[in-house]
């Protein structure tokens, strides 16, 4: 399971930001050609992120490209000329399935021109509209996690967003539709880059709602989050003795898994599984 | 006039201008170190183009200075966005 | 010219004076006696107060060609030094020779005198403007760099003569004692100022704040000092103290001072340790950092050696720290705990690392943090020079740390916009390698080969470790092979070791 706890927004116009990106093991690194960049600095953004994704060592971070969103003049052109050098395309206001099949054209149209292996995108949810078709969205093959905004949803919604009631609402919302699909669901931002134990309650939350991962927008974030998204010596202990159970089925030609007496379902092998994984690295 | 980059640090900012005969002008704090690298890359980059072109350089790696050698000459060959 | 022990060609005469090349750290045994100073007897009278600089320039009869001592306490504030040197050239005097243990770029007013006669040579730190005027060629004859306790062991052992020290004094009392912890312009200790006081012909306190008899506490003592000078302002407060210094806040560099910090962890930690502290954005993150390791771990240190910030007194005054010795403050706070606690204690620098002494400070040090502007695959240190060959920084206390600290550990970025810190060969030796353990990066850190040990406790650590040579590769490959600096065979100035030996030298650089 590719791990997706923490992806690093970078502005995409910065080379001093870009050229350390790498550095700080984030999950993923999103070099950002939309909201972080004036429309006057499109053009040398776009060039300096294609360049970066050839030269710069981003160490074990995924390389992603946040593009500016299809209702902007800006999308086809991002696309044609870093869509060869990253791995995730960050879809911004993805409103619903035809956004992603427009999308999925325009890449299918770039793969071919270049003989590239398939990209994947991970598509933020920031309309209402767009969290209505979740599920549908969710569903795209390209799509491999989910990802949403609050600051433009709640504008969306009319409500400011320091005291909207609703967004643990929507968290619920975007970690059904991604994980029906069996999608990953990753939570927004937190925007305090000084207050660390904020951050701690803040991951932790979106772990306990069944996120993988949060976005952060500075380097010092990722390694709370990390913290945040570790499961504790016990979680760990049981998860080892189920996977443990199940590999013991397994050898034996067993049906069922059975641990201590109790009955043990495939869903919380898979639980398992994951809570391994997250404790695995680092 | 067009330009590209910034005179951030890290950064480079790269001029290019009409002009009846090709010049290259190379402002760098770093030109004892580097000065010799950056106009190799600028004759290279812009090669064939008849123009006035300035770089003031701001500590820039050379793919960013490539980077924006780059969208200067597209943008004075006239694309756009 | 001979080759040294760091593979420098040197010259073994520096502006008529002999020196020897740099054999390795104590190397080179000392011979001779202690130098003196002029016995002098005061005057009958309770005051020696003399109202103006010029006046005690003639009450002291300098001569041209003399030598002029000043202290760095007040930093990048210092009104004392351009006071005394102006009134120097306005007085008509030539060819001196001035003995600082610092300049900063507020004393770029020198500069001119370089050029117009009245300086003939610098002998001290010259960070900014002095230097890089110096690097073109502007002084008549060579200048010599010493580190802190360098320059404290060529007083004792006569190789600079001091003719009159001027000393900066935050607090004076008519009858010469002296302290640093008083005053519109407190800057904390005197200790730089400490030798000059006992080895001038003749001492001059200038003040701006004048108490009435007995100054208490005293760092400097009446039978020391023959004149005391009242002037206006002796500096600005904004300049001498930091105010309140920042940790960084910069990924990469908190990233560095993390690694730091586990070395010094894995190597260095243990009940009753020492370790030295600074001022530098990286050496205040990881002095804050080995704080919260000591508080969870409950381990308490025997002593911090300083570079005093309010980072130090708060461990002190927290009890995570038994005693703070202190060489330098650097805010408020440090002023403040040095005049109040007991436990704060100010040390002359001669105690500090000066190997030609019967022991010093740093050599009781377990772990000591430093920076430098370059490091080379032989894990050799540049502090002075930058990479275009320009002198623009002082030793500092560099290498008595590098030599004494029983771990060293030189925290730098692999490369500064562009310009690679991690090279084949430094611009400038100040410190060689035999006394640097472990260089810490931000993409992870190189070990010493000869420190097994090290490499031992580092073992199972999640900090990437790197051959010196693999992280210079890397330097090289995201930079680009950086061309050498241009410069003339005209030597500008010489880097000498603690020990009086020539390190290295600097040469002038053409425009």
């Amino acid at each position: 399971m590719k791990l997706r706890r923490t992806r690093l927004y970078i502005p995409g116009n910065n080379p001093h930001l870009v050229e350390n990106a790498g550095l700080y093991n984030a999950d993923a690194v999103i070099l950002d050609l939309e909201d972080s960049v004036p429309i006057t600095q499109k053009f040398d953004a776009r060039i300096l992120v294609k360049y970066s994704l050839q030269n710069v060592d981003f160490g074990r971070s995924e390389k992603w490209v946040r593009i500016n969103g299809v209702d902007t003049p800006y999308w086809k052109k991002d696309l044609e000329e870093i869509l060869p050098y990253c791995d995730v395309i960050n879809l911004p206001k993805t409103e619903s399935y035809d956004t992603l099949k427009l999308v999925d054209e325009e890449m299918s149209r770039i793969e071919k021109e270049h003989d590239l292996q398939p990209r994947k995108i991970v598509p933020i949810i920031e309309t209402v509209a767009g969290l209505i078709n979740a599920r549908e969205i969710a569903s795209h093959p390209r799509v491999i996690a989910l990802a949403w905004g609050g600051e433009d949803l709640t504008a969306d919604l009319g409500i400011p967003r320091k005291k909207a009631l609703i967004l643990d609402n929507v968290r619920a919302e975007i970690v059904f539709a991604a994980k029906a699909y069996k999608k990953q669901a990753l939570d927004t931002v937190f925007s305090n880059v000084r207050d660390m134990d904020a951050l701690f309650e803040y991951a932790q939350h979106a772990r306990y709602m069944g996120f993988d991962g949060i976005g952060v927008i500075h380097p010092n974030q990722i390694e709370v989050v990390h913290r945040a998204f570790k499961p504790t010596d016990e979680e760990i202990e049981d998860a080892k003795r189920i996977i443990e159970a199940a590999r013991e089925a397994e050898r034996e030609g067993k049906a069922v898994i059975s641990l201590n007496g109790r009955m043990i379902d495939p869903p919380v092998v898979e639980r398992a599984r994951k809570i391994l994984a997250f404790a695995e690295v680092e | 006039m067009i330009s590209a980059g910034t005179t951030e640090k890290g950064d480079v900012l790269v001029k290019i201008e009409n002009s009846e005969k090709r010049e290259i002008i190379v402002n760098s704090k770093l030109e004892r170190l580097y000065g010799k690298a950056i106009r190799a890359t600028v004759e290279e980059m812009t090669e064939g183009i008849d123009a006035k072109i300035t770089v003031e350089d701001f500590g820039a790696l050379d793919w960013v200075l490539r980077a924006r050698l780059e969208a200067a000459i597209r943008k004075y060959g006239g694309e756009k966005e | 010219m001979p080759i040294n022990a760091v593979g420098r060609e040197v010259p073994s005469e520096i502006n008529g004076q002999k020196f020897k090349p740099f054999a390795g750290d104590m190397k080179t045994p000392p011979e001779g006696r202690r130098a003196g100073s002029l016995i002098r007897m005061a005057p009958r009278g309770r005051s020696k107060i003399v109202n103006s600089i010029e006046e005690v320039i003639k009450k002291v009869g300098l001569e041209d060609g003399m030598t002029v001592s000043f202290h760095h306490h007040l930093r990048n504030g210092d009104y004392v030094v351009n006071m005394v040197m102006k009134t120097i050239e306005k007085m008509g005097f030539k060819d001196i020779r001035v003995f600082p243990t610092a300049l900063f770029p507020i004393h770029e007013p020198l500069v001119p005198m370089l050029k117009n006669g009245v300086i003939r040579r610098i002998e001290g730190s010259m960070n900014g403007p002095v230097g890089e005027a110096t690097s073109y060629g502007a002084m008549r004859e060579t200048a010599v760099l010493r580190s802190h306790s360098g320059r404290v062991r060529a007083v004792e052992s006569g190789e600079v003569h001091i003719d009159v020290a001027f000393i900066a004094a935050p607090t004076a009392d008519p009858y010469g004692n002296l302290n640093g912890v008083d005053g519109p312009s407190a800057c904390g200790p005197l200790a730089y100022a400490m030798v000059d006081a006992y080895h001038a012909d003749h001492v001059v306190a200038i003040t701006d704040h004048i108490v009435p008899y007995p100054a208490h506490p005293i760092s400097i003592y009446q039978h020391n000092v023959d004149y005391v000078v009242p002037v206006e302002k002796i500096g600005d407060p904004q300049g001498i103290m930091s105010g309140t210094l920042r940790i960084t806040t910069s990924p990469s560099r908190l990233r560095i001072a993390r690694y730091a910090l586990e070395v010094i962890e894995r190597v260095a930690l243990k009940p009753g340790f020492s370790f030295q502290a600074g001022a530098g954005g990286i050496s205040l993150a990881v002095t804050k950092f080995l704080g919260d390791v000591m508080r969870k771990k409950g381990i308490k240190a025997s002593f911090i050696n300083g570079g005093v910030t309010k980072y130090v007194v708060d461990m002190l005054h927290e009890g995570l720290v038994d005693v703070v010795l202190d060489g330098q403050a650097f805010d408020l706070d440090a002023v403040k705990s040095l005049k109040e606690d007991p436990n704060h204690i100010e040390t002359p620098l001669a105690m500090y690392g000066n190997p030609y002494s019967s022991g010093t400070i740093t050599s009781m040090l377990d772990a000591g943090v430093l920076g430098a502007t370059e490091v080379d695959i032989d894990f050799n240190v540049n502090v002075n020079t930058h990479s275009d060959g320009l002198l623009l920084h002082g030793i500092g206390g560099h290498q008595e740390v590098a030599a004494g600290s029983a771990l060293t550990i030189i925290t730098v970025p692999l490369y500064r916009y562009r310009v690679p810190v991690i090279r084949e060969r430094v611009t400038t030796v100040t410190t060689p390698g035999e006394v640097v353990d472990v260089v810490v990066t931000e993409r992870g850190i190189a070990i010493n080969p000869k420190r097994d040990d090290i490499i031992e406790a580092m073992r199972g650590s999640k900090v990437p470790i790197w051959d010196i040579q693999d992280l210079q590769k890397k330097a090289y490959q995201i930079c680009g092979k950086p061309e050498e600096p241009k410069t003339t065979d005209e030597i500008i100035a010489a880097i000498l070791w603690r020990d009086g030996t020539i390190i290295d030298v600097v040469y002038k650089v053409k425009k």
